[in-house]
């Protein structure tokens, strides 16, 4: 009767409470609602007292507000998503430590074995195994193992005590995961939502990988990211600042630093399972496992690859430096296009294996829709 | 926490110089499109984070004086949060704005919401005891403190998982939880209360009108719902006797 109580409630609020319903509404006409500077602050939790209360009094009435949080917090990478207190780097080594005086505690508590003397000089291990439960996964040691060996086969070693605690440790994280995820309370609310925090906590998806194109690392990603720019953006986008852009890898060769690290440039197609990874020199690798194995490509291309862009899994598309453009159609051989021009490349963006729009440093977009063989300046840039 | 270092980096690419905003460009602007992506999946942010690329780099007008969105950000927060909140505003603007633009529900969606369910012209009982429940838990909404409503916005209004939530209010999921479900035993009690004292509802009826209301939902909306049934309410007491009492 309680719970039916309360899941009225929960759905009549979910029904009630949408966006801008009247009853949210509580700003006093007039009042400011949270700038840039303070939002920002909350977020990092740098409001005094007083400014938060401010601030949460207005958003608590204001639907903009609510959907600039709302917004705010979808936008929060996932590497700053606070962890649990246990997760912390600083915490982590009560993990084994627990686990370790746990397995320990079990060790000291389970009564040892009583080796049973006969009349032979060799003890039967079968006497002994009813009463060594913790033993029973252990291989049965040779009939003539010595004293020293059936000891050791009655008392785990120490590499197997240490297998236990992790194995326990890992129980007991998985164990309080699986509570901190059970909302008592929340066991009246829609099936979707009663599950969000454990998709949340289990897989969260990184936004690079349902990007087309999708940076391993920022420093890789800013240059293979770079999106065809829409006219009027791309009127508005500093030619200076595209220059800076290109000259990432040319002045100070980051990318190069990050593809030596290991980060490269992931091209992911519509069908996820098939990847293109960008190395550097012209490399290309492709996955057709999701990224757990790769297959090097031989593309012929010299200059760096930037970005990537494919529409389906057999079509990629490549830019790069120098008007770098390759374009595969079976996902396995790749041919060169001919780029009008030597300028750099940074992104491209590709709908099929005709028709691409590419971005070169320089801020301009160049269109095909024969497959590369004809480029065009998009007009009006 | 100290962001002296981003301050200087954002005065430093204000002031225009070349090799901050190289760095910039390294650092952030993955950021900004990664963001722009988580706002809108389909890409149809892009182009906003591409605009504050250039308000950020400050373009001037021939002969006029550099001015770069960097000179507004003080320093209270990391300059990536900075920019994500920046990048937000002006999505959510868009969208706002965009919203207004939408046409209105057909003003005959409720009867329309009846003659699908093939019952007929609608209940009086019906509609009104919705009404009511709708205008006791506006009021009941009215008087939870800030922090409440908050979380009831962000979580209900907002849909955000009760994890997002508590990262807006600074508390573990399952503290939302609890106080979420705290929250709806209040109004529960509330809306309850009103229903019995001011409408003389017995709880069959109180049952009922959460039972209404739970069957459909709908996109009842409190002003038009009330400005609708309230006069009406009034008009009925006064020309035939209260069912209800």
């Amino acid at each position: 009767m309680k719970a039916d109580r309360d899941a009225s409630m929960d759905k009549l609020l979910a029904s009630t409470l949408k966006a801008g319903r009247p009853e949210m509404r509580g700003v006093t006409p007039g009042e400011a609602h949270l700038d840039a500077e303070t939002l920002a602050a909350w977020a990092d939790d740098a409001l005094d007292a007083a400014e938060r209360a401010s601030a949460e009094a207005h958003a608590a009435g204001c639907a903009r507000c609510q959907q600039l949080l709302a917004a705010m917090v979808r936008t929060q990478p996932a590497s700053e998503v606070p962890k649990s207190p246990w997760r912390m780097p600083s915490l982590a080594w009560l993990v084994p430590l627990t686990a370790a005086a746990t397995a320990l505690a079990i060790w000291v508590a389970v009564p040892k074995p009583t080796l049973v003397q006969v009349s032979s000089s060799e003890p039967a291990i079968d006497e002994i195994r009813p009463a060594a439960p913790r033993a029973r996964s252990l291989p049965a040691p040779p009939d003539d193992t010595a004293a020293a060996t059936r000891d050791q086969f009655v008392r785990p070693d120490e590499s197997q005590l240490k297998q236990l605690a992790r194995q326990k440790g890992q129980a007991a994280i998985a164990e309080r995961d699986s509570t901190d995820r059970v909302q008592p309370e929340a066991s009246v609310l829609s099936k979707d939502r009663k599950q969000e925090s454990v998709e949340a906590k289990a897989t969260t998806p990184t936004i690079a990988e349902s990007a087309n194109v999708a940076p391993a690392t920022p420093a890789a990603g800013g240059a293979a990211a770079a999106p065809a720019l829409s006219p009027a953006s791309a009127r508005a986008v500093p030619r200076a600042a595209a220059e800076a852009g290109a000259r990432m890898e040319t002045a100070a060769a980051p990318s190069r630093m990050a593809f030596a690290a290991g980060l490269d440039v992931i091209v992911v197609s519509s069908n996820p399972s098939t990847r293109f990874r960008l190395l550097p020199g012209g490399g290309v690798q492709r996955s057709a496992d999701g990224g757990s194995t790769w297959r090097t490509e031989v593309t012929g291309a010299t200059d760096t690859l930037r970005g990537g862009s494919s529409p389906s899994p057999p079509v990629c598309w490549l830019v790069g430096r120098g008007g770098t453009v390759l374009l595969s159609i079976d996902g396995r051989t790749w041919r060169r296009v001919t780029f009008p021009e030597t300028v750099d490349l940074l992104s491209i963006v590709a709908t099929d294996q005709d028709s691409a729009t590419v971005t070169t440093a320089d801020g301009r977009s160049f269109v095909t829709v024969d497959g590369g063989q004809t480029w065009t300046l998009r007009p009006g840039l | 926490m100290s962001y002296a270092g981003d301050l200087e980096l954002a005065r430093r690419c204000a002031a225009g110089e070349e090799q901050a905003w190289e760095r910039f460009v390294l650092e952030y602007r993955p950021l900004l499109y990664r963001a722009a992506d988580a706002l809108d999946p389909s890409g149809g942010a892009r182009d906003l984070a591409d605009s504050l690329y250039a308000d950020l780099y400050g373009l001037a007008e021939p002969g006029a004086e550099r001015q770069s969105l960097f000179r507004y950000f003080q320093g209270r927060s990391s300059l990536a949060t900075w920019l994500r909140a920046v990048l937000s505003q002006r999505y959510v603007d868009r969208l706002r704005a965009g919203a207004r633009l939408e046409p209105l529900p057909d003003e005959n969606h409720v009867a329309h919401r009846d003659e699908g369910r093939g019952t007929g012209p609608p209940d009086p009982d019906r509609l009104r005891h919705v009404a009511l429940l709708q205008q006791a838990l506006a009021r009941a909404i009215e008087e939870l403190d800030a922090r409440d409503r908050l979380r009831l916005g962000c979580y209900y209004a907002q849909q955000l998982k009760l994890a997002e939530t508590g990262r807006i209010l600074k508390e573990h999921e399952a503290t939302v939880s609890r106080q979420l479900a705290r929250t709806r035993r209040t109004l529960r009690d509330n809306v309850e209360r009103r229903l019995r004292e001011d409408h003389r509802l017995n709880d069959a009826q109180i049952a009922e009108c959460f039972e209404l209301a739970s069957e459909d939902p709908g996109p009842l909306d409190l002003r038009e719902m009330l400005a609708d049934q309230v006069p009406a309410d009034a008009a009925r007491k006064k020309s035939e006797p209260d069912r209800s009492i």
